[in-house]
């Protein structure tokens, strides 16, 4: 069920006031379980069992590291739930991939190679859950947290339907908490959250899905009939597009989240103003990296070897980041560019040398988003040989802006509510950035919400990041 | 909204609050949508009327009810639009003594699905049942084929209850299609918001449309937009034949049929008893004529009709006779 779809509408007007009816927290608890699990079995009822699983095994996995004093014991008991969550993710999302890679490698190397291919779908949120169940069991054993004794408070952690299918990726200590407490709704919560959601709404609905036939268009085209202004104006559409629809989600699940009393994590902050890569991670799905970063890149040594040995984690947890998107070597290549980067920035000092704010900040800005962009390409790219294709490009003639022009005028139009709300939201931390006053802020949800309907794209397309 | 707390009375008086506060952004947000629900019906017509030529159809339909004599109307889109001169047809139809008088209705983007609802709600449920209808087809978009994204076609071509035909013959299956076709269909606002979008676009960016003829022409991918369903082209059979309305296709010269008409069509026009004629068959039509491969230049069209009137006058006098 997406977030866009009149489903979800018709699924949230009966959840929502039935779950404010309910004065009875466990009852809430039992609400949101059955809705979560309705609202993923809308997309397909089997793969319910993956994430019943993941749940169980975590469950008595985490219970049991807590009610162990031997390290050994301990250290197995963690291997199995990284062997169930992994495994789950590793058969239905990446089998296909290594198998064919290999079988591939093989025959480029004259050799006769045939092996079977698994005939199944990706689960939709597969890398959400199980990365946060994980996380749950791996910070019971290393000691951050207590295990939850309550399956059902447990099973809501995994499967809340806000952030089930596509974040952010809530630690447990944060999230889990929340299920056990009694949950109120202010005044102040229910407009931050109905602005997340109409925003969030907007952006994907009106902002992504308009970009999205732009950006179709020239990396479904043959190589040889794009021009290097082409491939640049269709990777700045495809940049908005992948923030409106990936933040647009977020957005909505916060704001639902928070006017059912639950507080989500901020998981995008204006990543496009970055300077330099590690500002970008810190800014772009911060759920993910720092979840990259806390169970990776400090699990692999984190900066405590020297300094090879950092660009090495660095390396190693950006290309598995990369992976982590999607089972296709422009992903690894997406996360080995990124890593370079971020190695590149590191032997430069960068981070140290940029000031906080001011002129010098901003004019560094600039070039790193130029070296986003070409990060988007090749996540974008639907091949290795359209991203060598696409590369090659940019090397030939620039002089033709014939359609490229109209495309970015395009794209910068429909990046102006993006970029209102930016400033409107500087230092608010996003949400606030509407007026206090009631009736002003009545008029611009209204008038936000009348933009969407507008803008409104004919035909709806899945979240982006729902593949993931 | 009712929440538990550990103090019911403050508690109670605050949920009200949010309650209360709820409902009043619902109904501020259905106000300022209905104030722009009203305010864009009052510019639909000029929108249509561009678009879809309603307005015009209401004095096309009123002067072929009113008129004693064999009718004639050509429904088509914008490449017949472009491509046939209704008025040349007419003085054709005059010189050769023919008492038959022609109308063209070309709404843009439409097709067979289209067409059929524009015989039966802009033209036969206003009493004026032609006795001819005269479908010219060209581009990619001959007789088994419907445009998928005509956003506005539930505003401008459907009555309340043709919902039902369209889901049926479309296969609209699923709540989302079909809430999105109703929600279409009720608001003026939602319906057209596709063609509001491309005004806005056109206005601001130059070279907007060139941009999306650039992408098409460069693009691999099919054109998504035109789907297959011969269904339609079955119906119009039906309500032709029941009204007592005889079919004529033409070919256009457009890229893609290039004035004949393809295997399947010509296969499905002999089946139902329709007349085909192929003015342009043997006659090319250069760049100069048709700059985007489907659209003719005026003199192109004067050229096209000429070459066109001379079948369709001896066709509609052997339908006519007797008339």
């Amino acid at each position: 069920m997406r977030f866009d779809s009149f489903a979800f509408a018709i699924f949230i007007v009966i959840v929502l006031p039935l779950y404010w009816r309910i004065a009875s927290v466990r009852l809430q608890n039992v609400l949101i379980l059955v809705s979560s699990y309705v609202f993923y079995g809308w997309w397909n009822q089997t793969f319910l069992l993956l994430i019943a699983l993941s749940t169980f095994v975590d469950f008595a996995v985490a219970k049991a590291i807590e009610a162990s004093d031997d390290p050994a014991r301990r250290k197995r008991l963690v291997i199995i739930s990284a062997v169930t969550n992994l495994g789950i993710l590793g058969i239905f999302k990446y089998f296909n991939f290594f198998i064919d890679s290999a079988v591939t490698g093989l025959q480029a190397l004259g050799l006769e190679a045939n092996a079977p291919l698994l005939n199944v779908l990706l689960p939709v949120g597969i890398s959400f859950y199980t990365f946060q169940t994980l996380a749950y069991t791996i910070d019971v054993y290393r000691g951050k947290m207590k295990a939850e004794h309550d399956l059902l408070n447990f099973a809501c952690y995994v499967a809340f339907f806000p952030q089930l299918v596509a974040g952010p990726i809530e630690r447990a200590s944060h999230l889990l908490p929340q299920f056990s407490v009694p949950r109120t709704v202010t005044m102040a919560q229910w407009r931050t959250g109905a602005t997340l959601i109409v925003f969030g709404l907007v952006k994907k609905i009106a902002i992504a899905d308009n970009m999205g036939p732009l950006v179709d268009a020239v990396y479904q085209s043959d190589p040889n009939t794009v021009s290097a202004p082409l491939v640049f104006a269709a990777t700045c559409a495809f940049a908005l597009q992948i923030y409106a629809d990936f933040s647009g989600y977020t957005d909505v699940a916060r704001g639902i989240a928070r006017i059912m009393g639950f507080d989500l994590c901020i998981n995008f902050d204006k990543p496009y103003v970055s300077a330099t890569p590690s500002e970008f991670w810190r800014r772009w799905h911060i759920s993910l990296s720092s979840w990259l970063r806390d169970y990776l890149y400090i699990a692999l040594g984190g900066n405590r070897g020297g300094k090879l040995a950092t660009y090495r984690n660095l390396m190693a947890t950006m290309v598995l980041g990369g992976l982590w998107h999607g089972a296709a070597w422009n992903y690894v290549l997406w996360g080995f560019y990124h890593g370079g980067l971020l190695c590149a920035y590191r032997v430069g000092d960068v981070d140290d040398h940029l000031p906080e704010r001011g002129p010098l900040r901003v004019a560094a800005a600039i070039p790193f988003f130029v070296l986003t962009l070409y990060g988007w390409l090749l996540f974008r790219a639907v091949s290795l040989e359209q991203v060598a294709a696409f590369t090659s490009v940019f090397f030939g003639s620039w002089s033709d802006w014939s359609v490229a022009l109209p495309m970015l005028m395009v794209t910068a139009w429909f990046a102006i509510p993006v970029v209102v709300h930016h400033v409107l939201a500087r230092g608010l931390r996003g949400e606030k950035w509407m007026p206090s006053n009631p009736l002003a802020w009545r008029l611009c949800l209204a008038a936000v919400v009348l933009y969407g309907v507008i803008h409104a794209r004919a035909s709806a397309t899945a979240f982006i990041y729902f593949q993931f | 909204m009712r929440a538990p707390a550990p103090q019911p009375s403050s508690t109670s008086s605050s949920d009200r609050a949010v309650l209360r506060d709820v409902i009043v952004t619902l109904v501020w947000i259905a106000v300022m949508l209905l104030v722009a629900e009203f305010a864009f019906r009052a510019v639909v017509p000029q929108l249509s009327a561009n678009s879809r030529s309603i307005a015009a159809s209401q004095t096309r339909a009123a002067e072929m009810a009113a008129y004693d004599g064999p009718t004639v109307l050509i429904l088509g889109n914008s490449i017949s639009g472009e491509g046939i001169d209704p008025e040349l047809l007419n003085e054709a139809l005059q010189g050769a003594g023919s008492s038959a008088r022609i109308w063209h209705q070309p709404a843009d983007t439409t097709a067979m699905r289209d067409w059929t609802f524009e015989l039966q709600n802009l033209f036969v449920a206003r009493g004026a049942t032609p006795d001819v209808l005269v479908l010219p087809v060209g581009f990619e978009q001959p007789l088994v084929r419907v445009n998928a994204r005509t956003e506005d076609l539930y505003q401008s071509f459907l009555g309340p209850g043709d919902l039902r035909v369209l889901f049926e013959l479309d296969a609209v299956e699923g709540l989302e299609e079909r809430s999105g076709a109703r929600l279409s269909r009720l608001s003026a606002l939602y319906g057209f918001r596709g063609r509001v979008q491309k005004r806005i676009l056109v206005a601001l960016v130059p070279g907007y449309e060139d941009m999306w003829g650039a992408i098409r022409r460069s693009a691999e991918q099919e054109d998504t937009e035109l789907v297959t369903n011969d269904a339609w082209a079955e119906r119009m059979h039906d309500m032709t034949q029941e009204l007592g309305i005889d079919v004529i296709v033409v070919a256009m010269p457009s890229v893609a049929l290039e004035g004949r008409l393809p295997p399947g069509d010509r296969e499905l026009a002999e089946r139902f008893g329709w007349t085909v004629l192929e003015p342009a068959a043997d006659v090319a039509f250069d760049e100069t004529e048709r700059p985007d491969g489907f659209h003719l230049t005026e003199p192109a069209r004067e050229r096209f009709t000429t070459l066109l009137a001379p079948s369709l006058v001896a066709r509609l006098a052997d339908l006519t006779e007797g008339m």
